[in-house]
């Protein structure tokens, strides 16, 4: 990992909205090339306004950000965009046209390639997500995790270098989760995610970086981030649930017996 | 049993649904959207030349209506529903004709028809003609073909754009109602509606909200390269059948207007 280049690379930077609040204080940070980095943190702690920083949704922040080395000014913002994807935490924020195809074809059209090209790319797209049967399905009638995989869809059919995603896996089931999951672990891209499901950080990414009140407490890898409980409570979090052994003992400290269906004596 | 907020709902469905049909219509078959909306766009015209008196020669004018609701599956029933507002419109617009025009035309027995009445009669039905015929373009094109076929006809982009943002906008305003009324519904069991005390929070929130959406959506679209031009599949232009089919219609829709269809019928019927 050592030899790649940084693909997100932030120095010292600040940013305060324009009622004054700072919400960012000096953050340094990178994310290499192809990793896969989490970004984690309370309420408030500033995520989403770092993601929004990257692609230029926000402008106006103080110190340095580069993409691929090229700084995020307004003046490079189209082969950013071209460059960096993000997925808005709302999928209904994210699909706007009327059929899936259609919002995931809207990217290739307005970049201006042929419509044959365009065909092409929304269905390597729709298929890297596995929905390509959902491809003349309206967005209106989708599911929760239907809708999701469709916004990842949208951004992959630019074929972005970089993909953030804000808290992907708010209300998903945890079929539809486990599914996002491996459907980002198969995703060669530099992948930013910005998460409260910090079972999922543990699955996705090597790397993690912790904020609070709009700094960088740390980087390192997710691994042993997460173990730490003492830096996590301090930071208003707690442990990933698979490491708080809920699968081995109730809160009343008796041993869970988890059983199968057959045992437990399902409806059906 | 509680039910939520069934026509703001039904109205989603309804813009929903009907994009659908133009959509599959759009695909299905090897008609561009500009040459329907060349049709109707005559049709219009057509309807509007009629004297105010001509009420037997604009009946005539239905068998497009007719015809064309057969042919794309619209249902009579859903679009009466849906354009009685403009029959009362219209109706209403004309209501003073027979005040104003007294002379008779003709009597049935002792019932004297005036002009005024005839020209009332001859106003609402052109309205509903109009408003039919648009809705049938709507339902058998869709809001975005209709706009790609206005880009044809070089009207100016920013109008087009405009036209596709309101049909978004009022998606998003219609979503943000649902939910808030739902959520005002849930927490008012047994009230009708919304207590007049919070009209105006509820309507203020609503545009607060559906201005937030409104701007995360621009957001989404500017970062998928959007610059002020929507860009959608473009139907193929196939020039025999698209001449045809104008040219088919056109012929149909100038018999309409000159030719006495109903008399015409009735006295082949007759022999």
């Amino acid at each position: 990992m050592g030899d790649r280049m940084e693909a997100i690379e932030l120095k010292k930077v600040s940013f305060s909205y324009q009622n004054g609040k700072q919400v960012l204080h000096e953050i340094t940070c990178s994310v290499k090339q192809g990793g896969s980095v989490g970004l984690i943190g309370a309420n408030g702690a500033g995520k989403s306004t770092l993601l929004k920083l990257l692609v230029g949704l926000l402008h106006g922040y103080e110190g340095e950000i580069r993409l691929f080395g090229h700084s995020v000014t307004k003046k490079n913002l189209p082969e950013i965009r071209k460059r960096a994807g993000y997925v808005f935490q709302d999928s209904d924020s994210q699909l706007f046209m009327s059929t899936v195809y259609e919002d995931v074809a809207f990217g290739p059209r307005n970049y201006g390639y042929p419509e044959s090209l365009v065909e092409q790319k929304t269905m390597d797209a729709l298929r890297k997500v596995h929905i390509e049967d959902l491809k003349d399905r309206q967005v209106y009638r989708m599911s929760g995790g239907q809708k999701k995989l469709a916004s990842i869809a949208t951004i992959l059919s630019m074929e972005p270098e970089i993909v953030l995603l804000d808290e992907p896996s708010v209300a998903l089931d945890p079929r539809n989760r486990r599914n996002l999951i491996e459907i980002l672990n198969g995703m060669p891209e530099t992948k930013l995610i910005a998460s409260h499901d910090l079972d999922m950080i543990l699955d996705t990414c090597s790397e993690t970086i912790l904020l609070s009140d709009g700094r960088a407490v740390c980087q390192g890898k997710t691994k042993e981030l997460l173990q730490d409980e003492a830096l996590l409570k301090k930071y208003g979090l707690e442990l990933p649930l698979c490491m708080q052994g809920v699968r081995e003992r109730w809160s009343d400290g008796s041993k869970a017996d988890i059983g199968t269906g057959e045992k437990r004596g399902n409806f059906h | 049993m509680f039910r939520t907020n069934p026509k703001l709902a039904q109205a989603v469905k309804e813009i929903h649904t009907t994009d659908s049909m133009g959509e599959k219509h759009t695909r299905k078959g090897k008609i561009h959207p500009l040459s329907r909306l060349l049709v109707v766009f005559f049709y219009i015209l057509m309807v509007i030349s009629f004297s105010k008196l001509d009420v037997t020669g604009l009946m005539g004018m239905v068998l497009f209506i007719l015809v064309q609701c057969i042919w794309y599956e619209i249902s009579w029933k859903e679009m009466l529903g849906r354009i009685w507002p403009v029959l009362l419109l219209t109706g209403m617009a004309g209501l003073a004709n027979p005040f104003l025009d007294r002379q008779v035309y003709f009597s049935l027995g002792n019932f004297k028809i005036t002009c005024g009445m005839l020209s009332m009669v001859t106003l609402m039905a052109k309205g509903v003609f109009c408003v039919m015929a648009s809705y049938i373009l709507v339902m058998q094109t869709g809001i975005v073909q209709i706009c790609s076929a206005l880009r044809c006809l070089h009207l100016p982009e920013e109008l087009i754009t405009v036209l596709l943002l309101m049909h978004r906008y009022l998606m998003v305003l219609l979503k943000e109602a649902e939910r808030m009324q739902q959520a005002y519904r849930l927490r008012a069991p047994g009230q009708r509606g919304l207590h007049v005390r919070t009209w105006g929070s509820f309507v203020g929130l609503l545009l607060l909200r559906s201005m937030d959406r409104a701007a995360e959506v621009y957001e989404s679209m500017k970062l998928r390269g959007f610059s002020g031009r929507m860009s959608y599949t473009s139907v193929k232009l196939d020039i025999g059948p698209n001449v045809l089919y104008v040219a088919v219609w056109s012929a149909a829709i100038l018999a309409f207007r000159f030719f006495p269809v109903f008399q015409i019928v009735g006295f082949w019927i007759n022999g």
